[in-house]
């Protein structure tokens, strides 16, 4: 099985760790992983930002990447969601995968050798959510599921927890978090407030641009609540 | 005056933050409620996959079904009127009330006749509109507009009601007993019922089958209104039509749940034929709707019962309250409306959203709004609405992204200023820092580590 | 051009890819006991239900809820305005609807239409062999019936627009009592 790591621009500028947990993990899990060198970013930004219409060369860049392996692979819901409903090829809208969909899915994982002994709180990135139903939604009249806590079950130790609110947007939102700055950020307390009232010592999510977001105010606060990326819980061992 | 965008009239409605929290808090429990009510339906996404599909078959077939509409109506003894825009209907209403030669009339909630005006065009040609909804009233006499199309004055708490009803209804200074309150309004509103020989309502649905049109209420102002005057004039959206009678076994048990967890609203009113010796008008209001229908894109907006599942489940409206929105209808169904009337003065509208999509999830008539606010983005920027510095910003981040050598450069260089970064761009005082720190940068980007490591 | 034929021609001139009509949708029965479900609702829209074997037991009980309050059984073509003193009017409805606890009334049965709404507290009554389990029924029930007005009414009026605090007693009705007859 040929992977592609997809590893969003930001992931790989900032958050390194989370890429090469999700190398480890697929490797770990007998994937022939490949990472494609002059990878640049999805394109999301500038769609989001209404600016679609200019993403061509991206689009083309990422093609030229990314074509060619059964899977491409990526830690990152909202990246991955952009991809399956923009992108211009349909081989690369039709292989694209959210790292944990992928595990659940694809690899169908049934144990991981991991060890994680931390109380987390699960923070449920909404395009991975409500986009991508890495897990079931609560506006909606069906049954309970979810992906990523199948996966958090499978790591000793580990105790999660939902906020109050299952699955209240952060406010990360791309350009919204400084466009919208003031309800951004609000959003962003609130979530971490009922994290923090469940006495966690993580938040931890699928989608690392929604973490940064909330890092940012944790670490403004002076919290010692921190943030992870699923993929570093599923790769933690003893 | 210099109207204020949503971001900047959120900023300071978060200022007060204890208000926003109890804003948050009671919207959310309003969604909660809904949760609980459609959850007890077996059927509840059956029946918001079958409203769906009764509105986009009215919508392939919009002409037919108000024709068929008005000539059952008229059959009924029903005046019919049509107005192309806000202007004539406000004209159409106007006309109406002068031939009957009166200054006061009653009005139930109809966010038809916000969209249009109707309560200042009237007042600046001497009619005394009384809104007779209790949230309404109270923000008519504040001077202010509904900031919840369901929950006109949810932004508002018991103690500025009170000292509203101490300056106009001479309650008792300092008294915000709810209960209290709203007798004070019902003795004084029954006053007006009594009085008022013109009554204007909204419309939830009209049934073109039969001519009929149905408008609900919880506190029974619409019937009181109607019932008690001499002409009752009802005024509609062109896509308030359904095909069939049987259709609103459909949309009425999707609308009250969705809009409060209400089982149904108290009252649930069909008329279809005046009162012996009452006069029944109904306007039927284009207004941008037949423009809007032509938009691929945007057509499904039109499916809206104005329930307002969307506000209350929106965490961006609980915490930015309606009147950010600068438009008559707020919250995400308003911000895909909105750019139909005036892409210019609402193109911070579509923004005004993280794309969460609960919206959409909500929506009993299944309107896929968090795709539509991606889509006016889209439109609006190729329209060229956006500020100078965002599209170079823009064009900036796309020519980097398709040039990976330049990308690697500007990541090993400006990782510590990051300033090219996506949502940070052509920002002197970057926003991101007000209230959040950024991530430590690392020593080594992935690919980096990537080279180091594994090549 | 008038506007009508203005508004028809710029609606006709937008083609809209058709889409058919659904057809009918079949409600699926909520509960086994249509009996219960109602009387569920209606506690849920706040309404005192009174269960007798016919109507004229429930005088009683009635008596004993509305102490020296006179109650009006009205004739038709009351004249609306007049109805407003009326403290308890008694009425007959047609049928009610089990999931909600709303109650089919139209010009056959209403004195004046305004009544149900005008008068400070409102008795229905209703026999529990004309109990439908969801709106669905209901309106197959109502059929093609001509009426120049009909109201789904379910509890006494309510408002909540101060702090979302339930207020029962809006405009409508400031209570109401069902009637519930075994025929
Ligand atoms: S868009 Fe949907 S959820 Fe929002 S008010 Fe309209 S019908 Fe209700």
């Amino acid at each position: 099985m040929r992977v592609a790591l997809f590893v969003p621009c930001y992931i790989d500028q900032f958050y390194p760790q989370v890429a090469i947990a999700s190398l480890e993990l697929l490797e770990k899990l007998g994937c022939e992983v490949t990472v494609p060198a002059q990878q640049t970013c999805c394109g999301q930004p500038m769609a989001n930002s209404g600016f679609a219409h200019i993403t061509g060369g991206c689009d083309t860049n990422f093609e030229t990447n990314f074509s060619g392996f059964d899977y491409i692979v990526g830690p990152s819901g909202s990246c991955v969601l952009h991809l399956k409903e923009h992108h211009p090829d349909a081989k690369i809208r039709a292989s694209v995968y959210e790292i944990c969909e992928f595990l659940v899915d694809v690899l169908k994982v049934k144990s991981l050798p991991a060890y994680f002994p931390h109380k987390v709180g699960l923070h449920q990135s909404c395009h991975g959510q409500r986009g991508l139903r890495i897990s079931s939604m609560t506006e909606l009249n069906e049954k309970p599921f979810s992906k990523l806590t199948y996966l958090l079950d499978l790591v000793e130790g580990c105790e999660w927890k939902y906020p109050e609110r299952q699955d209240e947007c952060c406010g990360f939102g791309g350009t919204f978090c400084v466009t919208e700055e003031a309800v951004s950020v609000k959003m962003g307390q609130d979530r971490i407030q009922e994290h923090q009232a469940n006495e966690v010592e993580y938040i931890v999510g699928a989608d690392t641009s929604c973490l940064m977001h909330m890092e940012g105010i944790l670490k403004r606060s002076a919290s010692n609540v921190g943030v992870k990326h699923i993929v570093e819980i599923l790769n933690a061992h003893a | 005056m210099h109207m204020l965008s949503h971001a900047e009239a959120s900023e300071k409605f978060i200022a007060n933050q204890e208000r926003t929290d109890w804003h948050d808090d009671t919207l959310w429990f309003v969604r909660a409620k809904r949760d609980k009510a459609s959850k007890l339906l077996p059927e509840w996404e059956a029946l918001r996959e079958q409203a769906s599909q009764i509105k986009e078959h009215m919508l392939s077939n919009l002409p037919q079904y108000l024709l068929e509409f008005e000539a059952n109506a008229q059959a009924n003894g029903v005046q019919v009127h049509w107005a192309k825009d806000a202007h004539e209907h406000n004209e159409i209403v106007y006309s109406i009330i002068q031939k009957h030669g009166d200054k006061a009339l009653v009005k139930s909630k109809s966010m038809l006749t916000e969209e249009c005006h109707l309560n200042a065009y009237l007042e600046q040609r001497g009619i005394d509109v009384v809104d007779t909804d209790l949230g309404e009233r109270i923000v008519q006499f504040r001077k202010e507009v509904p900031s919840h199309i369901v929950l006109p004055a949810i932004h508002l708490k018991k103690e500025d009601v009170g000292e509203t009803f101490h300056q106009h209804l001479g309650t008792p200074k300092g008294n915000k007993d709810p209960q209290f309150l709203t007798e004070a309004a019902r003795i004084h509103l029954r006053e007006k019922f009594l009085e008022a020989k013109v009554a204007i309502t909204g419309v939830n649905f009209a049934v073109a089958e039969t001519g009929e049109f149905v408008v609900c209420t919880n506190e029974g102002n619409a019937d009181m209104g109607a019932h008690l005057s001499d002409v009752h004039i009802a005024c509609m959206g062109i896509e308030k039509i359904i095909p069939k009678r049987q259709d609103l076994g459909v949309f009425l048990r999707l609308l009250a749940r969705s809009a409060t967890g209400q089982l149904i609203t108290t009252y649930s009113s069909h008329f279809a034929k005046p009162r012996a010796g009452q006069e029944m008008h109904i306007v039927l209001v284009d207004n941008g709707r037949s423009r809007q229908l032509a938009r691929d894109e945007f057509r499904n907006s039109l499916k809206c019962i104005r329930c307002a599942a969307c506000f209350n489940t929106c965490p961006v409206y609980r915490r930015s309250g309606g009147h950010s929105y600068h438009q008559p209808v707020a919250g995400p169904i308003g911000s895909i409306l909105a750019p139909n009337f005036d892409k210019k003065a609402n193109v911070d509208l579509p923004f005004a959203s993280t794309l969460c999509g609960s919206c959409s999830n909500v929506c009993p008539v299944k309107i896929n709004i968090h795709e539509q606010l991606w889509f006016w983005r889209q439109d609006l920027m190729k329209e060229g609405l956006a500020p100078a510095g965002k599209v170079l910003g823009m064009k900036f981040m796309a020519w980097m992204m398709a040039n990976p050598t330049i990308f690697r450069m500007a990541g090993g260089m400006g990782r510590k200023v990051m300033n090219w970064f996506p949502f940070l761009v052509n920002n002197g005082l970057n926003p991101w820092y007000k209230q959040r720190e950024m991530p430590a940068p690392p020593k080594q980007s992935f690919q980096e580590w990537y080279k180091s490591n594994r090549l | 051009m008038s506007s009508r034929e203005e508004i028809i021609k710029a609606l006709q001139e937008v083609k809209v890819p058709a889409k058919a009509y659904p057809g009918a949708f079949t409600a699926q029965v909520i509960g086994e006991d249509t009996l219960a479900d109602f009387l569920y609702s209606m506690q849920v829209v706040s309404t005192t239900v009174i269960q007798v074997k016919e109507a004229a037991d429930a005088s009683p009980a009635l008596d004993k809820h509305f102490p020296n309050m006179e109650r009006v059984h009205l004739n038709p073509l009351a004249d609306g305005l007049s109805l407003a003193d009326i403290d308890v009017l008694e009425i007959e409805g047609d049928f009610g609807v089990a999931e909600n606890g709303a109650i089919w009334l139209d010009d056959s049965n209403l004195p004046h239409r305004v009544a149900p709404f005008i008068c400070q507290h409102l008795v229905i009554y209703l026999s529990q062999n004309n109990l439908l389990p969801t709106l669905q029924e209901a309106y197959i029930r109502l059929g093609d019936k001509q009426t120049g007005f009909g109201v789904f009414l379910s509890g006494p009026s309510k408002t909540a627009d101060i702090e979302q605090s339930l207020v029962i007693g809006a405009h409508g009705a400031r209570s109401l009592v069902v009637v519930l007859t075994e025929c």
